[in-house]
């Protein structure tokens, strides 16, 4: 049998927290602001044995696998060292070390970005290749209408009044089908949130 | 200390002991205890047997251990009863002790037999003669009790020239004993040389016969102990009963000699209800112990002899005794193993080894014979050997003729498909090649060659108009909160609609400060800044603008600032106190901002900052600036007036431009963006006319030939 | 100096842009390492910023200034280290714990104060103006009420796929189940597909910034204005 030790401190914490909600100016804030506050510190360390799992647990393992490319993990590893270095020394907020971001990072996160634009242009050929019924014309049509209202050039019709309602009206429509997608995904976070605060699912053991 | 003889192997044991310590047979407690004269117990039965014959027998007192009256079979219980009565006539009629008598005029003819084969075969020894068989049998006993023993002796010799294994083990006295203590002793079925022992068995067997009348406490298991010695070692009565002749053909003959001998007998065997005498005895009497022990007994080594020797004189006294005293010493009740697993339950086969299970017993698996068992499914199909398969692939010669055709086959279509392989990999990297070069000339064109102009709206989206409104609204001496959560993927895109917001607030020289859930967030946000610094100098001064730095935990870290902000960010990203300085020094919680701008390109990152941030802003107006591609998901929050305004994409971006007067990149780029979103609709729609037109009629004809 | 710099840095820029955009006739060399870079720089920055901005002001300042309550959050993150080895990954089950609890109990009051009540609030809204409104627009304020409130209903329906199981007979759901089903598939149909139209926006605007800083870089370096 498992050891119940666990998910009674978890229903404890989440209980605490969650009495923040409905009872915030109670007491309890002073228990709950430092769980919060200890949290966010967690979740940095979290994050920094992430990294450190990535380079040294992944592809530190990748360079002494003979059959694996190594290159690739050398130079992942070599990048890592040299901007960790160098930021532990200038600083993130270092104007100079930022270029690391503005002129490494987002050049090709955006040109990445690029890329997916023709290869969603080349995709769209074959929209309709294999949705051969009703829904799958339905989003057809429902792609190039918002792909023109939010190219702008619908806007002349905005000198028609009743043009202008109809195409409001229709840019209206995502709005129910996007509301019901919130609503079932709030719906799951909200059951998945209660199964590990109750210890039901009890994903931290092991 | 008081002492007890062990009947079975002679030793001394503990009087209070209930077994023997040696060979765990049952002690009897009334017996004298153990003394080196070992004639005097005999001498005894000598003289106390004209009278004990009709009481109720010693017996009873000189067993130890009287199974309950519940393991006392029917048949025994009836045939004890019969003795009785019958003794009870006898006594009052003759006074003699000539129970012994009655029981031989009811011994059947096998039993007689018995008694007349051992004279008949040579080389076989006549057993000593049962007690109860014939008061001339016991005389001939009690006068010479040793004759028996000789009478053994040279049976043992001779079933020892006839090559028995066990017999060659068996002591002299062992036949004799009819009623052994428990003990381990294998049955063996030689047969052919019990006929040696049939008269020894005879009177042994009324003898025993008497015993078993004067109430001896029998088990349960034991009671069917009545069969023939002869071919009953086998331990299966089944076989036995079913072939009563396979086994030795003594039991048919046995029956002879104990008619013959014990002809007095005859009448109480005869007038058991039950018994049968045109059938084996084997399978309905109990069979004398001796017989079964010189033909089946499991004695091998010889050490065995030591323990049996001293019961010499037991054995011989106990059938020595007549009927009359109905064999007070004796033990007819505890039968050994090798004995119980012999005799069959009357009326019904007994089988030792294959004994029918009772209703509740389980038949196999390591309960098997155990009664009261939960009846479980069968496990034996469970434990199968597992498969091994063998590494090498074997091919039969038709699976390599097959392969063969299978591969001519393929060789000969190989260099027709070639070419079509080709052509559709060409086709497809042509088809590729024109849509890149296509996009590219959309996006290129405008920018470098052909000035084309953009359609600009002339009225603009709600959100556009509720974010331009309360940014206006906003109080100059509020900071507003600007969250930075974006990455350089749509950097810029977000640049373009957050530069024309940024210099609405700067015109309004509103302080700034601004973090990130996101690690690049303020760097990117910095560059944004960048240009729009250099026009309002201002924000060059601390006062007008902090860096919060980069907020950890996602939602939790959301949660956090909402409760405690200052808590939660204690320092800016120069590690110094943020708010404790301009401009956050007036600043306690959320709702003191002027308001909160969060800028991403993730809709579920605008969600968590609705969820956890919105209810602690109050009043305060929360405004977004997102990405075309999550606009969809953040109508709905800005329907149900979660939020007072959001910009998504370029457009939105030119619309506030037009809005706040103030022309920048979005609105130069409007054109090449409309282009290009005109090129993705025609893409669109050709891809799906094309698709309408010509792969239906072969989509349909797969799905005909799959039906 | 600067201009060099920024001159070096555009240069470094341009030189990654084109390897990603070599992907476009295929994988290759040029596109790999652009990835492998990116990687790196993306971790090696991302814990600059944590041991800066997270753990220096929250863990290790505090801790200097004699607070003695910022050895909680030290011990857990001490044991939250624990994870990287196999042999005492279990003592790191303690922070992982809280942490997940924290973060359950978060996304409940989230999605229950926050987007549940909320937007259930907001689909019945609309109705809530029809008294105020003039008789015109009352009827296209309930119609588009009504078309909001229905979407969203049969929105939720869709994604209900519970069925009652018969023995011996195809279960399936009820006609009414189905009819809301197939309504919510139109409504969820048409906001995927306003979906895939705003990610080819935001893609093609993506394109076009990055197009356009390759033409100012040529021209930089052509010298055009």
């Amino acid at each position: 049998m498992r050891s119940p030790v666990l998910p009674i401190i978890g229903f404890v914490l989440g209980s605490v927290v969650l009495a923040g909600y409905f009872f915030p100016t109670s007491g309890m804030a002073l228990i709950r602001d430092p769980l919060l506050d200890w949290a966010v510190t967690l979740s940095a360390v979290a994050a920094l044995i992430a990294i450190i799992n990535l380079v040294f647990g992944v592809h530190w393992r990748r360079l002494r696998d003979p059959v694996k490319d190594h290159l690739f993990s050398a130079l992942v590893i070599l990048a890592f060292l040299v901007t960790f270095a160098i930021g532990i020394f200038l600083g993130p907020s270092n104007p100079g070390y930022q270029k690391v971001v503005t002129s490494i990072e987002m050049p090709i996160e955006a040109s990445l970005m690029a890329v997916l634009a023709i290869t969603l242009a080349y995709s769209s050929l074959r929209l309709l290749q294999s949705q051969h019924n009703l829904m799958g014309f339905c989003f057809f049509i429902a792609v190039i209408i918002f792909l023109l209202l939010n190219s702008g050039v619908l806007s002349f019709l905005s000198g028609i009044p009743p043009l202008q309602e109809l195409v409001s009206g229709v840019s209206q429509v995502p709005i129910a089908g996007a509301r019901g997608i919130l609503i079932g995904v709030a719906l799951g976070s909200l059951l998945t949130g209660i199964r590990i605060w109750l210890g039901s699912d009890r994903p931290y053991e092991g | 200390m008081a002492e007890i003889t062990c009947p079975i192997c002679g030793r001394s044991n503990d009087a209070n002991a209930e077994r023997c310590w040696y060979c765990q047979a049952v002690l009897p407690h009334d017996t004298p205890p153990a003394s080196d004269d070992s004639q005097d117990w005999l001498d005894e039965l000598r003289s106390e047997k004209p009278s004990t014959g009709k009481s109720k027998p010693q017996p009873d007192k000189s067993v130890p251990q009287k199974p309950p009256e519940a393991e006392v079979p029917g048949w025994l219980a009836r045939i004890r009863l019969r003795e009785q009565v019958e003794r009870k006539g006898k006594s009052v009629d003759s006074g003699t002790s000539s129970s012994s008598t009655a029981p031989e005029s009811v011994i059947p003819d096998w039993l007689s037999e018995i008694n007349n084969e051992p004279k008949d075969k040579p080389g076989v020894s006549a057993p000593p003669k049962s007690s109860g068989g014939s008061p001339k049998s016991g005389q001939s006993q009690k006068e010479e009790p040793d004759d028996w023993v000789k009478k053994l002796e040279s049976w043992r010799s001779d079933t020892n020239e006839s090559g028995n294994p066990f017999q060659e083990e068996i002591p002299e006295e062992l036949p004799a004993e009819p009623d052994l203590p428990k003990s381990k002793k294998p049955t063996d079925l030689s047969s052919a040389e019990s006929s040696s022992d049939e008269d020894s068995e005879a009177n042994w067997f009324t003898t025993f016969m008497q015993e078993s009348a004067d109430d001896q406490p029998l088990k349960k298991n034991s009671a069917p102990q009545q069969r023939s010695p002869r071919g009953s070692g086998k331990a299966e009565t089944g076989s036995l009963a079913k072939k009563p002749s396979a086994t030795t053909g003594s039991e048919s003959t046995g029956e002879k000699p104990v008619a013959t001998s014990v002809p007095e007998e005859e009448n109480w065997l005869t007038s058991f209800k039950g018994i049968k005498p045109d059938q084996s005895l084997s399978e309905q009497v109990i069979p004398p112990a001796q017989k079964d022990s010189k033909t089946k007994a499991p004695f091998k080594t010889t050490k065995l002899t030591d323990w049996i020797q001293p019961k010499k004189s037991t054995s011989s006294s106990n059938e020595i005794p007549p009927k009359d005293e109905a064999n007070i010493k004796l033990e007819p009740a505890i039968l050994p193993d090798w004995l119980e697993e012999l005799s069959p339950k009357p009326k019904e086969v007994v089988h030792p080894r294959k004994e029918e299970p009772p209703l509740d017993a389980e038949e196999s698996g390591p309960l098997a014979g155990i009664e009261g068992t939960l009846q479980g499914e069968e496990l034996s199909y469970l434990y199968t050997r597992p498969q091994t398969y063998s590494s090498s692939l074997t091919v039969t010669e038709s699976q390599e003729n097959r392969l063969q055709v299978l591969k001519n086959i393929a060789d000969q279509a190989r260099w027709e498909d070639e070419g079509l392989a080709q052509k559709s990999v060409s086709r497809a990297w042509i088809l590729r090649l024109v849509v890149i070069l296509l996009m590219f000339a959309a996006v290129l064109i405008p920018v470098i060659a052909v000035k084309i102009p953009a359609i600009t709206p002339s009225l603009y989206p709600n959100e556009v108009i509720q974010t331009f409104n309360a940014v206006n609204a906003l109080p100059v001496n509020k900071p507003v909160l600007i969250a930075a959560d974006f990455d350089g993927s749509l950097y810029g895109e977000l640049n373009w609609s957050l530069s024309p917001l940024l210099a609405h607030l700067m015109a309004k020289n509103i302080p700034l400060a601004f973090l990130s859930t996101n690690s690049v967030g303020a760097a990117l946000f910095t560059q944004s800044l960048a240009p729009l610094v250099s026009r309002y100098s201002a924000y060059t001064s601390p006062t007008q603008l902090v860096d919060l730095g980069y907020l950890a935990g996602g939602s939790i870290g959301l949660q956090s600032l909402a409760r405690n902000p200052a808590a939660t960010l204690p320092l800016n990203s120069s590690l110094q106190p943020a708010w404790q300085t301009q401009p956050l020094s007036s600043i306690h919680e959320l709702s003191d901002f002027g308001a909160l701008i969060v800028v991403t390109e993730n809709a579920d990152t605008a969600r968590y900052w609705i969820e956890q941030v919105k209810p602690a802003l109050g009043s305060t107006p929360m405004l977004v600036v997102i990405s075309a591609q999550s606009a969809p998901l953040l109508q709905p929050y800005f329907d149900s007036g979660q939020i007072n305004g959001y910009l998504s994409g370029l457009n939105s971006a030119a619309a506030y431009e037009t809005l706040t007067k103030d022309p920048q990149n979005a609105n130069a780029l409007l054109s090449t963006f409309q282009v290009t979103m005109l090129l993705a609709v025609l893409l669109v729609l050709v891809g799906g006319v094309v698709s309408l037109t010509l792969y239906r009629p072969v989509v349909e004809e797969k799905r005909g030939k799959s039906a | 100096m600067s201009l060099n710099a920024d001159f070096l840095w555009m240069i470094v820029s341009f030189v990654l842009t084109i390897c990603v955009f070599s992907y476009l006739f295929g994988d290759n060399p040029l596109f790999r390492f652009a990835t492998g870079l990116l990687i790196g720089v993306s971790a090696g920055y991302f814990a600059v910023v944590i041991i800066y901005q997270v753990l220096l002001p929250k863990l290790i300042v505090p801790l200097l200034q004699g607070s003695f309550i910022a050895l909680i959050p030290l011990l857990l993150s001490g044991l939250l280290l624990t994870k990287l080895s196999p042999k005492l990954s279990r003592l790191g089950n303690l922070p992982v714990t809280y942490l997940v609890a924290v973060g359950a109990a978060i996304a409940i009051g989230g999605s229950l104060l926050g987007t549940l009540f909320t937007q259930i609030k907001g689909a019945i809204n609309t109705f809530a103006s029809v008294p105020a409104a003039s008789p015109n627009q009352k009827w296209i304020l309930v119609l588009e009420g009504g078309f909001i409130l229905l979407g969203t209903i049969a929105a939720l329906v869709y994604f209900n796929f519970s069925v009652i199981k018969t023995k011996g007979i195809n279960s399936n759901r009820s006609p009414m189940v189905r009819l809301f089903s197939g309504i919510g598939q139109f409504f969820i149909a048409i906001t995927l597909g306003a979906v895939f139209a705003g990610v080819m926006t935001s893609t093609i605007t993506a394109l076009i910034e990055r197009s356009a800083f390759i033409v100012n870089v040529i021209k930089t370096f052509l010298g055009i204005g």
